[in-house]
């Protein structure tokens, strides 16, 4: 077929390739080595650490700090608290990102540069941290899962992102066509846009799943009471926390203590889990999305 | 033009539907109007007794602080529910816990207070934050007979400090935890370095002698000392003062949350400091450490200083990277000429009585806080039960048993939290007492000489110690100044410290007519009329 | 329609135009009508919107109020702009807002184009393994918190004892000051920007990519198109609109800023440009307690962000683009 004859012309691998590789190489070493650097430290030990003596490989191989990080029972259970609530937030956050973004794809439906200025104002406004918790406690939130999910499932930024990638990649002849035939709009949403729309949906999702993976800030004040509720990074903060206090007000004993090293353990043990889910997300990367027949 | 009418009315219909749908969500944005402010004075003649406890349950909602030990429940474990068998049952009251986060606690208490949801006991460890929260009004005024008639105990060992501390613009506001005078802090230095070089430990008894053993250090080709930027905690110059103390001096320069930079005492640091760092004797990029342990511990440094406890790891890991290092304290200045040292607080936790408490929940307050202040509770509170926590030793004194994990266990920091609203540290009988069992915390194993010379040096100190003067009045100066001129101190003596020595005296004054003109001056003026007023302890 | 002459009365003009408006109107709100599962399906974020960002909002009063927590928003002190010409009139603001915008302007300039030079590069690999390794390689220091990031930048690349001044020192060249003196400081700093968010930026192009009709591609090919211009008549135009998009939206974080970043990589010898406008927000606001000041501030920001992406947005579309609204 035509295709797979250019498909073949294009494998000559010229001299742009070897420029593009060495850059792209270069480029993602830079990123990757101080990841390394973290990773070593963390089955390092502690002395070498704090003497910065650890650069890309382990000195004085000690896993102290998984065993400690693995210790705490609770780890496990945040560790599925904290999927939890990712799930929950990435899919409640995709429903309401769609049904935001689709409508405002019709740049003649009434009303809806009024509608944008209002999702697109929430960007920049806030009314700071002291209202935000009034709120969630007077809706009651407090200590539940969904003062976690909730707020955080609609930002107006992946809203903007989906709409102009809608209207971008899906032409509007092709929605004519369906509603000549006489299909709804949800249906053609559900049946057209959405399949369509594949590789930047698996985006919007991936940066709702990772901003709710990181976020911690919010559980530290939510989240009280109902210590089951903790996610991950809350757990690891603490952890970290707890290792670096200085003793002095104290004056009691506590535990020996080694934050450097757990540090970078709590790093690796935060980061890995959301590290392995990209791959799985890549096959939705697809080049060459074949579009259907179009009429006219 | 009907269009954009149109377009309008459309988006005003759909924002009417949607927000009629959510009417039931109460606007959360209105401040609790539950109990006003209890003014206690109008407590009549006598008052009324309790013993028998309250007609109707009261709740007491008691802070504490939430460090997320691992397993451990702070607002349901072993210790909650014997207060509540043993204190609340008995009077009717039930007592809550309130978890603080440790780490962000002011924002939290903050945003518990605007949702009406704060304990009824407000605490911090600093003054200024304390009269932060006093500014906010969070806090009601109270009556020491209330307190001297439900809580005698707890009364008579902190009356003082009450009396003294805790009358602000002539109100009774803050109540304070009792705070036994033991220090921790070690400065350490390389004893292996310093007999290197031909000197000996005992010898550095002065400034000029310290900076003598750096340059000798330096020649050798050892390392340097260690050297830091003071922030937030300014306590850098008290050494320098004169000796007799002017009282009116010290008062109105002598602060430990905003740093003096006009004085001739900050221009003898930043010259010795300035010395120090043109020479070459310190670390020559002190500036950009965030913490002095790891040059100390790669052999780099050679003084380095601690709150040291039993499981610090600070001597093996140095020994770990220089297998021939040999630790001893760094002496006190004796032959410098004498200057005041600065003494802790009396007092450790600062506290108040939420604005929305009722009389009922103050009172229970008082009664918890005279409870908790008996020697046989505090003493469980803070050991455990004995036989399966601890055994007692031959003088009585308390003995951990290691590795229990039945019921009646400890939290990690030996429940502190919940007991630090009367005393800062575990009390074993008399101060020499006391003193020999929180050695026995201290001491790191084969250290023991480090903790005495400590202690052998805290003695020497003992006829210096001043507290910090102390203003009853919030200076508002102060407030509205202090973050930037934390900064700009820092700025401002780094400029000075890295300038060439012959620039010392030129940059020096600059920078001190900038610090003055940047608010320091205001400061200084609105203290000498409150010390003048007689605002001042 | 017949031209019937130039010579109409006003009263059939009038009459004319009216019933064109009827048909208009009528028209409209048949068009909204069969439009209604469209505003049905805005139902549910809108309502999301105000709950969760409106209500709260509110408690931006507290801006123009001498709030105290013990009297609430209902209590508080109305001061009207008390609070912001006291910040304005502070000298470090000035500042502060000189450095804003000169950090910011650089990080638009530099970080927001990496990402995408980044993208189309990945895009022309061609080897499937090689590709994915590597974008999942790039976006590794977003997972590195800012704390992390400048204690590694210190130890890299301090003056004294950074290794990458011990490589440069050992192939004959003088030491570098990346971070202690202030012009390298501002250009590590920019670096080390781009460097953290370059890998998670191109992640969106990439998805944007591959909504290029590959037809266009092999139609480019047929005309004798090399991979250059292909990648400048093809892939450029194919993701303009996120493009577009982007940079309307990172301009409305013209006076915002990341104050960790800042925290984490300024000391004290090099501060010239280390004071912006998100540091004081928690110098003045959060370290002091002061709500009105922090609020006050975040307001300032937010209202010149907004001016800015509306006006922006106005630009694009002056320019034939899409725009925001």
């Amino acid at each position: 077929m035509a295709k797979n004859a250019s498909y073949f012309q294009q494998k000559r691998f010229d001299k742009w390739d070897v420029l593009i590789y060495g850059f792209i190489l270069l480029t993602s070493l830079a990123c990757l080595i101080p990841f390394l650097h973290v990773v070593a430290k963390s089955m390092s030990d502690n002395a070498y650490v704090l003497a910065n003596k650890v650069f890309l490989w382990p000195k004085g191989w000690n896993f102290e700090a998984y065993a400690k990080v693995l210790a705490d029972k609770s780890i496990v259970r945040s560790l599925y608290v904290t999927i939890i609530i990712t799930l929950l937030t990435t899919a409640i956050g995709m429903i309401v990102t769609i049904c935001a973004a689709y409508p405002l794809t019709k740049r003649d439906l009434a009303g809806s540069k009024v509608i944008t200025f209002l999702f697109m104002f929430t960007m920049f406004f806030s009314g700071g941290l002291i209202p935000a918790y009034l709120l969630i406690s007077e809706l009651g939130m407090l200590d539940t899962i969904w003062s976690l999910v909730l707020p955080t499932a609609f930002s107006a930024f992946n809203l903007l992102i989906l709409r102009s990638s809608i209207r971008g990649t899906i032409p509007e002849s092709l929605e004519e066509s369906a509603r000549i035939d006489g299909a709804s709009h949800i249906r053609i949403l559900i049946s057209m846009v959405l399949p369509l729309s594949k590789p930047i949906m698996a985006t919007l999702a991936l940066f709702y799943a990772v901003g709710r993976w990181n976020g911690y800030m919010d559980a530290l004040f939510y989240i009280k009471q109902n210590v089951d509720l903790r996610p991950l990074q809350l757990k690891l903060y603490y952890l970290v926390v707890q290792a670096s206090e200085a003793v002095q007000i104290e004056m009691v004993v506590t535990d020996l203590t080694n934050p450097e090293v757990l540090k970078a353990a709590c790093v690796v043990f935060a980061t890995v889990p959301i590290l392995l889910v990209y791959p799985f997300l890549q096959k939705y990367f697809v080049q060459g999305v074949m579009l259907g027949s179009v009429k006219g | 033009m009907n269009k954009k009418v149109g377009n309008l009315l459309l988006a005003s219909c759909m924002l009417v539907g949607v927000l009629s749908a959510c009417s039931s969500n109460s606007n959360g944005n209105t401040a609790p109007t539950n109990a006003p402010s209890q003014n206690s004075s109008t407590e009549t003649a006598g008052f009324a007794d309790y013993s028998g406890g309250f007609e109707k349950q009261v709740t007491l909602d008691i802070p504490v602080y939430e460090r997320a030990f691992e397993g451990w429940n702070v607002s349901d474990n072993y210790y909650t529910r014997w207060v509540q068998s043993e204190f609340g049952d008995k009077y009717n009251i039930k007592v809550n816990f309130v978890p603080i986060n440790r780490s962000n606690e002011v924002q939290d208490y903050q945003q518990l207070l605007a949702a009406g949801k704060a304990p009824d006991i407000i605490f911090h460890y600093d003054y200024p934050q304390a009269m932060a929260y006093y500014g906010q009004e969070v806090m009601q005024e109270i009556n020491w007979d209330e307190i001297a008639n439900y809580a005698p105990t707890y009364w008579e060992n902190t009356k003082e400090m009450a009396e003294q501390y805790g009358v602000v613009e002539d109100k009774n506001v803050f109540f304070f935890a009792q705070r036994p005078d033991f220090s921790n802090w070690v400065s350490i230095i390389r004893k292996d370095w310093v007999e290197k070089v031909g000197m000996k430990v005992e010898d550095i008894t002065s400034e000029a002698k310290y900076n003598e053993v750096l340059a000798k250090w330096k020649e050798a080709g050892l390392g340097v000392g260690s050297a830091t930027l003071p922030a937030n905690v300014y306590n850098f110059n008290i050494g320098k003062f004169d000796w007799p103390l002017d009282t009116n001096e010290y008062q109105l320069y002598r602060d430990l949350s905003v740093a003096d930079f006009s004085t001739p005492y900050t221009e003898e640091w930043l010259k010795n400091f300035n010395y120090q760092y043109q020479n070459g004797l310190i670390d020559q990029e002190f500036y950009i450490r965030t913490e002095q342990k790891s040059e100390f511990v790669a052999g780099r440094t050679g003084t380095y200083g601690e709150y040291i406890t039993s499981g610090t790891d600070i001597f093996s890991s140095v020994l770990a990277n220089n297998p021939d290092a040999e630790f001893a304290v760094l002496p006190v200045y004796t032959d410098d000429p004498e200057g005041p040292v600065r003494a802790n607080w009396p007092f450790g936790f600062i506290m108040g009585i939420n604005h929305t408490s009722t009389n009922e929940e103050r009172i229970a307050a008082w009664m918890y806080l005279e409870w908790l202040s008996q020697p046989e509770n505090l003493f469980k509170f803070q050991n455990g039960v004995e036989g399966q926590n601890y055994n007692l030793d031959e003088n009585g004194i308390p003995v951990k048993i290691e590795g229990y994990d039945g019921e009646s266990r400890l939290s990690n920091n030996n429940n502190k939290d919940y007991w630090a609203l009367v005393i800062e540290s575990p009390s074993y009988g008399t101060y020499e007492e006391t003193l020999e069992a929180l050695k026995s915390f201290w001491t790191p194993v084969g250290y023991e000489y480090i903790v005495e010379d400590m202690l052998k040096y805290q003695e020497m100190q003992k006829p210096y110690l001043v507290t910090d003067p102390l203003f009853i009045k919030p200076i508002e100066s102060l407030n509205e100044y202090k973050a930037d001129l934390n900064n700009l101190f820092q700025e401002l003596a780094l400029s000075v410290i890295l300038a060439p020595e012959a620039e010392f005296d030129a940059k020096y004054a600059e920078a001190k007519k900038k610090y003055l003109d940047a608010g320091f001056q205001e400061i200084i003026d609105e203290k000498q009329a409150a010390i003048d007023a007689g605002l001042v302890r | 329609m017949k031209n019937t002459g130039t010579i109409n009365t006003t009263n059939e003009t009038a009459l004319f135009k009216k019933q064109i408006k009827k048909a208009d109107r009528a028209r409209a709100w048949k068009r909204a009508a069969s439009n209604y599962q469209l505003y049905l399906l805005l139902l549910i974020p809108l309502s999301f919107v105000i709950v969760f960002k409106y209500l709260p909002m509110l408690g931006a009063s507290i801006a123009f109020m001498d709030y105290k927590i013990a009297r609430g928003f209902t209590g508080s002190e109305w001061v009207g702009f008390e609070i912001f010409q006291e910040l304005f009139k502070k000298p470090d603001f000035a500042r502060a807002l000189r450095n804003t915008l000169l950090l910011n302007v650089l990080d638009i300039s530099l970080s927001f184009v990496m990402p995408i030079i980044l993208a189309i590069l990945l895009n022309e690999i061609k080897n499937q393994f090689f590709k994915r390794i590597n974008q999942s390689l790039l976006y590794l220091p977003h997972f590195l918190s800012w704390v992390i990031i400048g204690a590694l930048a210190y130890q890299l690349l301090g003056q004294g004892s950074g290794m990458v001044n011990n490589l440069i020192e050992s192939i004959g060249l003088d030491r570098v000051p990346f971070l202690q003196k202030d012009i390298h400081w501002l250009f590590t700093y920019t670096a080390i920007g781009v460097w953290q968010s370059m890998g998670w930026g191109t992640i969106i192009y990439l998805a944007a990519i591959t909504g290029i009709n590959p037809e266009l591609y092999e139609a480019a090919t047929v005309d004798g198109a090399g991979r250059m211009r292909k990648i400048w008549h093809v892939t450029i135009p194919g993701i303009r609109m996120t493009i577009v998009t982007l940079l309307i939206l990172s301009l409305g974080g013209i006076m915002g800023g990341s104050f960790e970043q800042i925290m984490a990589l300024a000391n004290k010898a090099t501060t010239e440009f280390t004071t912006t406008i998100p540091v004081l927000v928690y110098r003045w606001g959060i370290e002091s307690g002061n709500f009105s000041r922090a609020t006050a501030l975040g307001l300032f920001q937010s209202v010149i962000g907004l001016i800015l992406v509306l006006s922006a947005d106005k630009v694009s579309k002056k320019l034939g683009e899409d725009g925001i609204l």
